[in-house]
């Protein structure tokens, strides 16, 4: 018999904490999204959780983590990127539950002006005949093509994945002495963010603002989700990386290297320590987090795919966003903007 | 709450809170003078002999310092919310603060300051002077603080005669928003007297040229009372500035009668903190905050509304035809604010540039079912909408694209409705995904001046912008770029034009030379591209404007001709003759930018005259700066226009090809249409290359005399090679999104196989599993039917994109192998 329970900013070190953390953790198509600590790191942007667990009896089977938007008049949409959390591997299972978080997320919409529910599972197309129902999102939040090493075979075997290029210019930057260090405190999330920074402005992309890292890195570092990996030659920064771990996952979330000095290939040795390093926390996958697999040249991820290509690794493609509609809630966020439009009822009528 | 303190070698810090400036210890002092100044000084004014004074926020002790520079004050009780903030202040803040916090009259509260009031007010406690030293808002827990209804609650707190001062935000730089809280204050029987300020630091971080704080009492504050008016021990403030602190621009001054000030719950200070556009000039003074008649109050908003007033508007417009509803529609769409700080314009712009994707994931039947069982709480002809669409609907499954193309002012709500849903979560627009509306996520189209002239890039189509970034701040002379806005880049460097005469040739029969403002930084290499004019195109120190093709190989732009020269030797590789389209999209782009910086450098200038009155303000400097290189840039791009020449006011025609069906490869250079080989435009006449040789004819039996320009020859390989693997990357990822689309149709088409199957033996009533519930078969039926149509026009759509595919890919190709040598 399932049952739904909505927890309220649970405690990651109770026993119903530490039992979601290890659901989530096991679960290949969930990811750190769906974790304690990434909700923490939300609620400290502003945003707000809904947290609902999905329970078989008394065994913890399921569930999922929603965002919601920092609290505002007019329709809101709960996000679960990388969840729910569900056994896709078991469908009949896998519906049920699904079903019943809908219903739990139906009942909580009026409380939050929720029109809609939108699921992002890291499954792999064509999306399970379970999501019917769940329409193509407008925008994703994880990138729904990646570029995956397998670390199962330790760094040798990564080291014999890499491209010539990428193992040249490993080597290239340890002889330029650029060496690696790992920190997590407020100077190195500085470094972090100065040399976002400038790779924004060089690369004219978005970089979200200081506050987002330093929030990000204070949430998950004292759980050892995150760390700041610093490149540096004469104590000189020239790349940081900000690497997360999951469960046997790491991820590649955010990195740049400076203008400076770019000859000395810091960007390479700095991702091989991360590889390393997630290689030492028992990882098993690395996911460099958003690739372009064909090489078109102006994809926004070109540039980065170019640099990514040169470790090796597989292609992963994923279903992307899905949203579903809550039709009823979805009607009177309608009718109340109509009326609120509607100020001129003679004009309409 | 995230504390990051920048400490820098010079022994001056900056303290940031949640990435957002609190105030940096060179200009901390103008901040903190200005808030607490006018309001001990009116206090003092109005016999107060002994002070009890209350500080919310400011847990870094800075006001308190002031404050207590006063005698009068017999005692301070400082609220602040976060204690890291208060250690702060005791430990590394303690010698600016001067120890405050540890004075003897000084109580300090860790408490959240909504609360605290209410307490003091339960209490009865009283105060002669509030300070409301807290950070803008980012949201509506934030906002709240600059409500009717926390005003009240301060009135409350104050005797008649007492005074609150409120950090606010800035005049020019968020209008709307300062004169929301103004209002809020007015409405709040708390009669507001408005002033303002330069805060270099909060200027240099972009939150406005400007900054602006009130000062409110239940008994007006009038100007007899701020005579009195000191430096309050920042040297240099000069008495005679004060009186220009309180006067204002007309434009900012004109928001006082529209913004509308917010009740608890209320959105709209937040709208305005986030859209609110600035004033270009921040100087004006033709209202004056202690003499002017104020406008009648706005409206309050109470949060019932979930749209902008603007929005409202629009949408109370009368029904029309369809194409006056489409054109709604784009009103609608270009009315939709940003609802984070972090949104910007460009993102929403890029957010909302395929809406009808926002329905893709819609079931409209079934909400069309559930608008008309409301029909009783929507307008008449919007329920004859949705009757037409029911019926509509019955008969045909219609695709987002189509449904938005109906011209419905239905659909319009229905849209901007999920749009505002997906905007109320802020990462969903930067987000790391892809974009699903789009099956090759490709940069936007160029402003590129590379691109052929046959693109149909028109820069008449832009708006000139306000330099924003800090780029033209810079002291890196020539080892950065500047674009218009400000941004800076690293500076690409182009080898060989220092010895170019060939340019040096056009530019003196082409160029007017115009005087330089200032000379240009002895430091810059003449060679580096030091403006920005659009991604691919720089104008160098002198003016020249030049153009990047390839990593190897770039452009210069003349007024006759232009020089195309291999990067890596900076050795010329062929001349081209002029191509009136290019030069003229050259002339034109150069034309809007330069308006654009002079409007920044005028702004700038009258900015400097009208901050003289605060000579102490530390960071003059960068302005000063700033100005000298908005001024070189204006006349860079003077460079630029003088050297192109004339041009005409309107588009030249497009060229015509120099052979039939020949495709223009860049400006002046034609693929042939056998793909045998290019067509070139020199100015000496039309040249035929191929890799054999170059001649003067298309039958190729006049071989040209000069050398073989087997370098340009190299480079038109590259470039055609690009091409073809670009369109082979194209294709690939093409293929790939048909052969997905065709697995999610295959397996739709099972569904609904197995649908229609039971359809022949049960009820259309009958319940049957749909994802995770279970629905009527004949609801899954339709439900099926929509999503195969759905797919099957995706997969339409992505076929006629393949088709589409230039057909000029087998064409270079075959130029490829026709350039071989």
């Amino acid at each position: 018999m399932l049952s739904v329970t909505q927890f309220d900013n649970l405690d990651p070190s109770c026993d119903a904490g530490r039992a979601w953390e290890r659901l989530v953790a096991a679960n290949p198509a969930s990811g750190m999204m769906q974790t304690l600590a990434w909700a923490t790191f939300k609620r400290r942007l502003g945003f707000r959780t809904l947290h609902l667990a999905l329970y078989d009896g008394a065994t913890l089977v399921g569930g999922l983590l929603g965002y919601l938007g920092p609290a505002r008049p007019g329709p809101a949409l709960l996000v679960a990127p990388e969840g729910p959390v569900l056994p896709w591997d078991d469908p009949v299972l896998a519906r049920a539950g699904l079903r019943a978080l809908v219903e739990a997320v139906e009942a909580l919409a009026p409380a939050h002006g929720l029109i809609g529910l939108r699921v992002e599972p890291r499954l792999t197309p064509p999306a399970p005949r379970l999501l019917r129902g769940f329409g193509r999102a407008p925008v994703d939040f994880l990138p729904t093509e990646t570029l995956c090493l397998d670390l199962t075979g330790g760094p040798t075997a990564v080291r014999r994945q890499l491209r010539p290029k990428g193992r040249y210019n490993i080597g290239l930057s340890v002889r330029h002495g650029v060496t690696v260090r790992a920190a997590s405190g407020p100077d190195a999330q500085t470094v972090l963010v100065r040399l976002l920074a400038e790779a924004g402005e060089r690369g004219d992309f978005f970089v979200e603002p200081a506050g987002v890292f330093t929030a990000l890195v204070e949430a998950l570092a004292p759980t050892g989700q995150a760390r700041i990996l610093i490149a540096e030659r004469d104590a000189e920064p020239l790349a940081a990386m900000l690497l997360v771990t999951c469960g046997r996952r790491a991820t590649y979330l955010y990195g740049a290297v400076a203008n400076r000095q770019r000859t000395t290939m810091a960007g390479y040795a700095l991702q091989w320590a991360a590889i390393e390093a997630a290689c030492a926390a028992g990882c098993s996958e690395y996911d460099l987090f958003g690739y372009e697999p064909h090489g078109a040249p102006e994809h926004l991820y070109a540039g980065f795919s170019r640099f990514k290509r040169q470790f090796g690794g597989v292609p992963a493609r994923f279903i992307g966003a899905h949203d579903v509609f809550l039709l009823d809630r979805l009607a009177d966020a309608v009718v109340a903007v109509a009326g609120a439009g509607a100020a001129s009822e003679g004009a309409w009528t | 709450m995230a504390i990051l303190v920048d400490r820098r070698d010079d022994g001056t810090l900056a303290v940031y809170y949640d990435g957002d400036l609190q105030f940096d210890s060179r200009d901390e002092a103008v901040y903190h003078t200005a808030l607490t100044r006018p309001a001990l000084t009116v206090a003092a004014a109005r016999g107060g002999a002994r002070l009890t004074v209350l500080v919310l926020g400011g847990g870094d002790g800075l006001a308190a310092r002031d404050l207590l520079v006063s005698p009068l004050v017999e005692g301070l009780t400082l609220v602040d919310l976060d204690p890291a903030m208060l250690a702060l202040a005791r430990g590394t803040l303690a010698a600016l603060n001067r120890g405050s916090l540890l004075d003897s009259r000084v109580t300090v509260a860790i408490d959240d300051a909504w609360r605290a009031v209410e307490t003091a007010g339960a209490a009865g406690h009283m105060f002669d002077v509030i300070v409301v030293d807290l950070t803008v808002p980012r949201d509506l827990a934030g906002a709240r603080f600059h409500t009717i209804d926390w005003y009240r609650g301060l009135g409350r707190l104050l005797g008649p005669r007492g005074l609150v001062a409120v950090n606010a935000a800035s005049p020019c730089g968020r209008p709307d928003a300062y004169w929301s809280i103004v209002n809020a204050m007015r409405a709040a029987g708390l009669p507001p007297v408005p002033y303002r300020v330069k805060i270099p630091s909060f200027a240099a971080r972009g939150y406005g040229d400007d900054w602006g704080f009130v000062l409110g009492s239940q008994a007006p504050v009038t100007a007899s009372e701020l005579v009195g008016l000191d430096h309050g021990g920042a040297s240099g403030w000069s008495l005679p500035g004060w009186r220009a602190a309180f006067q204002f621009p007309a434009a900012s001054a004109d928001r006082q009668a529209t913004a509308r000030p917010t009740r608890l719950g209320g959105h709209m200070l937040l709208h305005y903190l986030i859209n609110s556009a600035p004033i270009a000039d921040a100087t004006g003074a033709e209202w004056d905050g202690l003499t002017a008649a104020l406008p009648p109050l706005p409206p309050a908003d109470d949060g019932r509304s979930p749209l902008t007033p603007d929005l409202a508007a629009a949408l109370a417009m009368p029904v029309g035809h369809r194409l006056a509803e489409a054109a709604l529609f784009d009103r609608v769409m270009a009315l939709m604010p940003a609802l984070h700080p972090d949104q910007t314009r460009v993102m929403i712009a890029t957010f909302l540039a395929a809406p009808a994707r926002f329905l893709a994931g819609l079931d409209m039947a079934g909400l069309v079912d559930r608008l008309l069982r409301r029909a009783g709480t929507l307008p008449g002809r919007l329920v004859a909408e949705l009757r037409a669409l029911r019926r509509l609907l019955a008969r045909v499954s219609l695709d987002p694209e189509r449904l938005l193309g109906l011209g419905l002012r239905l659909v319009t709500v229905v849209t901007l409705v999920v749009i505002l849903a997906n905007l109320a979560f802020p990462d969903a627009v930067y987000g790391k995904g892809g974009d699903p509306g789009s099956s090759s996520a490709t940069r936007g189209a160029t402003t590129g001046l590379a691109a052929t002239s046959r693109s149909v890039y028109d820069p008449r189509a832009s708006e000139s912008v306000l330099a924003a970034g800090s780029g033209f701040r810079s002291t890196s002379g020539g080892r950065v770029a500047v674009d218009e806005g400000g941004t800076a880049f690293p500076a690409r460097h182009y080898r060989g034009l220092r010895s170019s005469s060939h340019y040096r040739s056009h530019a003196s029969t082409g160029a007017t030379p115009v005087a330089a403002p200032v000379a240009p930084p002895v430091e810059e290499d003449e060679s580096d591209g030091v403006y920005r004019l659009t991604p691919d195109t720089d104008i160098l120190p002198d003016g020249r404007v030049v153009t990047a093709l390839t990593d190897d190989a770039y452009v210069v732009l003349g007024p006759q001709s232009s020089l195309v020269v291999d990067q890596r030797t900076g050795q010329p590789l062929l001349t081209l003759d002029r191509e009136p389209t290019q030069v003229w999209r050259a002339v034109k782009e150069i034309e809007r930018q330069r308006d654009g910086l002079k409007v920044s450098a005028e702004a700038k200038r009258a900015w400097l005259d009208w901050l003289g009155w605060l000579a102490f303000v530390p960071d003059q400097a960068d302005d000063e700066r700033e100005l000298a290189n908005l001024e070189i840039a204006v006349w860079r791009l003077e460079q630029a226009r003088a050297i192109l020449g004339s041009v005409p006011a309107e588009p030249p025609p497009l060229p015509a090809p120099p052979l039939a069906g020949a495709s223009e490869v860049i400006s002046g250079v034609w693929l042939l249409p056998d793909g045998s080989g290019l067509a070139v435009r020199r100015p000496e006449g039309l040249a035929i290359l191929d890799g054999k040789g170059w001649y003067r004819d298309a039958a190729r039996q006049n071989r040209l005399t000069e050398p073989y320009p087997d370098g340009f020859r190299a480079l038109m390989t590259t470039l055609l090679t690009q091409q073809v693997r670009d369109r082979d990357a194209t294709r690939a990822r093409l293929d790939s999104e048909v052969t997905l689309a065709q697995e999610e149709l295959s397996e739709l088409l099972v569904d609904k196989g197995e649908y229609d199957s039971l359809a022949a033996s049960q009820a259309p009533t009958s319940m049957v599993e749909y994802g995770p519930k279970e629905v009527p078969l004949q609801e899954a039926q339709r439900l099926t039917n929509a999503s195969v149509t759905l797919v099957q026009q995706r997969l339409s759509n992505l076929q006629t994109q393949i088709a589409r595919l230039p057909a000029e890919a087998a064409l270079a190709e075959r130029a490829l192998v026709s350039l071989r040598p």
